[in-house]
């Protein structure tokens, strides 16, 4: 039996010695700038700019995310445009930089620049010529008398691959057009029929409402179909993966978004904008 | 115990000592023909920890720890034993000794079972009635084990030389099994189990806007002919099915999970003079559909891998004094299907089919061991492994050299060895569901590697007290990591390997237990300890792996009282597993998005659980004498609220965000079950 503890003493006390040698610990975050902006074809750029939120104790404010006295400028690469930052019930949090100073063309590389309390962050982008929307249809849900199921077609470009972004707006309910559930699609073959089923945005900030991916009768819908450009599209495929399992016991945690926004987190996507409207009877 | 009947003395130490056929290797070190003997067995009772760390319980070890939802489940029993670990609750799996699931190799007769848990991990697929007995090896493994990084589970069937039958009534489901002795030559043991979740608890199964249900099913068929005195034929069929499906309305989604396991094998066993033999062949898959319907659009994640194998060992039984010799084979031929997406009614309708990409593997080895002066026994064996696939071909000498002393009361084994896994599996879940998906070794997912170096003991200072030990240090090449999100797989292009990393790492750790059987009284209890690191290439620090459970404390206790009643009680302590915290949240489209920190840098609150049991046993006479059991279990009797995930969440009406902690359904589960028998 003593030499059995001879053997096995030391042993243990190598694997408590190296136990001691590593721990893991989280680096101390800071807040950073985030950035949720759109630059249409032929309409004018939007800017959410707010502050990421730290989750150092059990709970926080949201209202300590809101910028309010940041400088938000965007070039074509011939001239520069600061936007003009207030509050709008639209958005949440309640801020926004807007500008009417400077209408998209696809084509242009459009950079943006935000700064607040010392921070900065930039992206440029290339927006690209927008696909014209073939149809937009309502169809009836199986099973459902008030709701219309959504589609959108188009026909694909010649220069695939291609990437668009969808964006929807319930007149009756929504102030502003939100990103749709699975609304990040990638197209690769040229010249062929796309079609895309068109699901509302499921938003958090929406109390006790009940979420419904379709839309109810006699709504009146906005879609916007949105070509990105790849960087984009990767944040937006990544948003929507972590709409989905953001918060499943199952599934592994999804892993942060990509950024286009160097120094911040969020994106910027100027974009080539198609835009139909449907009343849904 | 006493014994008529002429065996050799490596058999007999087959069958009595613990460790099965490792135990035999260091007992076998004399081949002579005994004629009356008595043998007693020091071995511990219901569960025997060999010295080299192998575990084997039988299915009575199973009645002394409480019934989850009333079924007795040999891989939950083997998850409670030192050095094993499950991540919560809903893990469909166990780490051994900071293993991945992924590498551990469950066997029903020697048949490979690739998945071998119903959904959630809530119990097995095995039958505990119709495979009564279980080995668990651990680090310690001879040439035999090969393919394989983690813990090897081999149950096997008893005998049925009498009629017996058994019926379980749970909660969730029912089992039946029935032995018959056909003639002198011939038994057949069928047995099969059924749920009835939808039909009892489909109120409970739906919620608000979503509804879900649940049916699972298995069935298992073994049958033995006795070809003559030295010669004996086994066949195995098993075959288990899963049906999830759960629907939001509010999305008008519908997820639905459907998996499978076939299994059949033809086994002849031979006991000759000169050496003995088994020799095997079978067919194994495993099939698992991950489908996402929303209105219309359709997606369908298959994935598959059919095996088809042969295996082999051997005994040689004429050597000189002191020495022993086995060596056997295995060749499994695998076709693999991984994760693809089909796709239709979202954009361009299609998606990248995978074809089933075929693999050969074979493993040939040999193991000698010989006795030395002073209780010393060494062995050494050799697998030599060859793996190919389309375009990639490995050879894989894995030598393995033991050593064991024995005292008149204990036992010390020191082992290094080298171990290589080409079967990997990966996936979405760090809880290993189903859907994980198997990927065979290529240049891109190269096969897996770890070199093993352990020490592990037993001794019996008292009669009626057991204890064991066992450290280890392993370290891992090539574990494989995938980093695929869910809608990945709609990528234009999709490969499973263009979002796999090749991971390294080590483990380091042990554990001790102690166990007394005192009259009407065992109890247990056992403290593990687990470190493990991993990076891929470019991460700039190492990282826990998902799977591990630092510190591990373990009670359990049975108390036959009288003759009728049975009391017990497990209690289980430990770390929480590691995960990936949030670094900070924000709003993107009105939608909390979080940033996360480094991988498994965080880990979850303690985790602790009280399960408690009473049964009731009793007899009745008449033409068929029956035995009765009644049991009554409570899972998580203090209702502990043990966190399976941290995530951060909205609450609009007060504009702040707050930690939100899922925490497990097993909280204060009771269950009844009946069992009748003969």
């Amino acid at each position: 039996m003593m030499e059995y503890a001879r053997v096995l003493a030391p042993a243990l006390a190598l694997a408590a010695l190296a136990s001691g040698c590593a721990d893991e610990s989280a680096p101390p975050a800071s807040p950073r700038l985030v950035v949720e902006g759109w630059f249409d074809s032929g309409s004018y750029p939007e800017v959410l700019l707010n502050l990421s939120m730290v989750p150092s104790q059990e709970e926080g404010s949201v209202a300590e995310s809101i910028v309010r006295w940041g400088v938000v400028a965007i070039s074509d690469g011939e001239r520069e445009v600061i936007l003009t930052g207030g509050p709008s019930e639209k958005y949440f949090p309640p801020y926004h930089y807007y500008t009417f100073d400077m209408l998209g063309e696809p084509g242009k590389t459009y950079t943006l620049r935000a700064t607040y309390r010392g921070m900065t962050v930039t992206s440029a982008v290339t927006m690209p010529a927008p696909t014209p929307i073939d149809r937009l249809e309502a169809t009836p849900v199986e099973g459902n008398d008030t709701l219309r199921h959504l589609t959108l077609r188009f026909t694909a470009p010649d220069d695939t691959p291609a990437y668009y972004h969808l964006t929807a707006r319930a007149h009756s309910r929504d102030g502003r057009e939100y990103p749709c559930m699975i609304g990040a699609q990638e197209v690769t073959r040229p010249g062929s029929e796309v079609s895309l089923p068109v699901y509302r945005g499921n938003r958090s900030t929406a109390p006790g409402e009940s979420y419904e991916a379709d839309f109810p009768e006699g709504e009146t819908v906005t879609v916007t179909l949105a070509r990105v450009s790849r960087e984009v599209f990767l944040f937006w495929r990544a948003f929507d993966n972590a709409s989905l399992v953001n918060g499943s016991v199952f599934v592994g945690a999804p892993g942060s978004l990509p950024s286009n926004i160097t120094g911040g987190y969020g994106v910027w996507s100027p974009q080539g904008a198609s835009t139909a409207t449907i009343r849904l009877e | 115990m006493r014994f008529r009947q002429a065996y050799t003395a490596a058999a007999l130490a087959a069958f009595l000592l613990p460790g099965g056929r490792a135990a035999s290797q260091t007992a076998a070190s004399d081949t002579l023909r005994l004629g009356e003997v008595r043998v007693e067995s020091r071995g511990g009772g219901r569960v025997r920890v060999a010295a080299d760390g192998t575990a084997s319980f039988s299915r009575e070890a199973l009645g002394a720890v409480p019934r989850i939802l009333g079924e007795a489940d040999p891989l939950r029993f083997a998850a409670s034993m030192p050095g094993v670990a499950s991540a919560g609750d809903y893990a469909s799996g166990m780490s051994v000794d900071g293993m991945d699931y992924s590498h551990n190799l469950f066997r029903l007769n020697g048949i490979p079972i690739h998945f071998p848990y119903h959904f959630g991990g809530i119990f097995s697929v095995f039958s505990p009635e119709t495979y009564s007995s279980a080995r668990l090896r651990k680090s310690i493994k001879g040439a035999d084990a090969a393919g394989t990084l983690g813990g090897v589970v081999d149950l096997a069937s008893g005998g049925a030389d009498t009629l017996s039958a058994t019926a379980n009534l749970g909660m969730l489901a029912s089992s039946a099994r029935v032995a018959l002795p056909v003639g002198g030559r011939l038994s057949v043991e069928v047995s099969g189990r059924v749920s009835y979740i939808d039909a009892l608890y489909s109120g409970l199964l739906r919620s608000g806007s979503t509804q879900a249900s649940y049916n699972l099913a298995d069935c298992d068929l073994v049958a033995r002919y006795r070809l003559s005195d030295r010669d004996r034929l086994r066949l195995t069929a098993h075959y288990n099915a899963d049906n999830v499906e759960y629907a939001d309305r509010n999305y008008s989604l519908t997820t639905a999970l459907r998996w499978h396991n076939l299994a059949a094998g033809l086994e002849w066993a031979s006991s000759g003079d000169a050496v003995e033999m088994t020799h095997r062949i079978y067919l194994t898959s495993f099939h698992n559909r991950l489908g996402l319907l929303m209105g219309k659009v359709s997606l369908a994640a298959p994935t598959a891998v059919d095996e088809l194998g042969a295996a082999g060992s051997l005994d040689f039984q004429r050597l000189p004094a002191g020495w022993s010799l086995a060596a056997g084979y295995s060749l499994r031929s695998y076709g693999v299907r991984p994760q693809y997406a089909e796709l239709s009614g979202l954009g361009q309708d299609g998606g990248v089919r995978r074809g089933v990409t075929g693999s050969f593997e074979a493993s040939a080895y040999a193991e000698v061991a010989r006795s030395l002066p002073r209780g010393w026994r060494v062995s050494f064996g050799l697998p030599l492994n060859v793996f190919a696939t389309k375009g990639f071909a490995r050879f894989h000498p894995d030598p393995r050299l033991s050593a064991t002393r024995r005292w008149s009361r204990g036992a010390l084994t020191l082992h290094a060895g080298r171990y290589h896994q080409y079967l990997h599996q990966v996936g979405f879940s760090d809880l290993g569901m189903s859907s994980n998906f198997k990927i065979a070794a290529s240049r891109r997912v190269p096969p897996q590697e770890c070199l093993t170096f352990a020490v592990a003991g037993n001794a019996t200072p008292l009669d009626g007290l057991f204890l064991s030990a066992d450290v280890y240090y392993k370290a891992i090449r090539c574990q494989p990591e995938y980093l695929g999100a869910v809608l990945d797989i709609l990528n234009a292009g999709y490969a499973a390997e263009d979002y796999i990393r090749p991971t390294r790492g080590h483990n380091i750790g042990g554990s001790v237990s102690a166990r007394v059987e005192f009259g009407p009284v065992s109890a247990s209890a056992s403290y593990s300890y687990c470190l493990t690191r991993r990076r891929m290439p470019g991460e700039p620090g190492w990282s826990p792996a998902s799977n591990e459970t630092r510190h591990a404390f373990r009670a359990a206790a049975s108390w036959n009282v009288g003759r009728h009643w049975l009391l017990n009680a497990a209690f289980n302590l430990a770390s929480g597993r590691p995960y990936t915290p949030v670094t900070a949240i924000y709003f993107i489209g009105e939608q909390l998005m979080m940033e996360y920190g480094p991988r498994n840098s965080a880990r979850l609150p303690l985790y602790h659980r009280l399960d408690l049991g009473a049964s009731y046993r009793f007899r009745t006479r008449g033409r068929v004498p029956l035995r009765h059991e009644v049991g009554l279990s409570v899972v998580n009797a203090y209702g502990r609220a043990n966190v399976e995930l941290s995530t951060f969440a909205l609450d609009t009406e007060t504009g702040t965000y707050y930690r939100r902690d899922v925490s497990s359904l097993y909280r204060f589960l009771p269950s009844l079950s009946y069992t009748i028998s003969f």
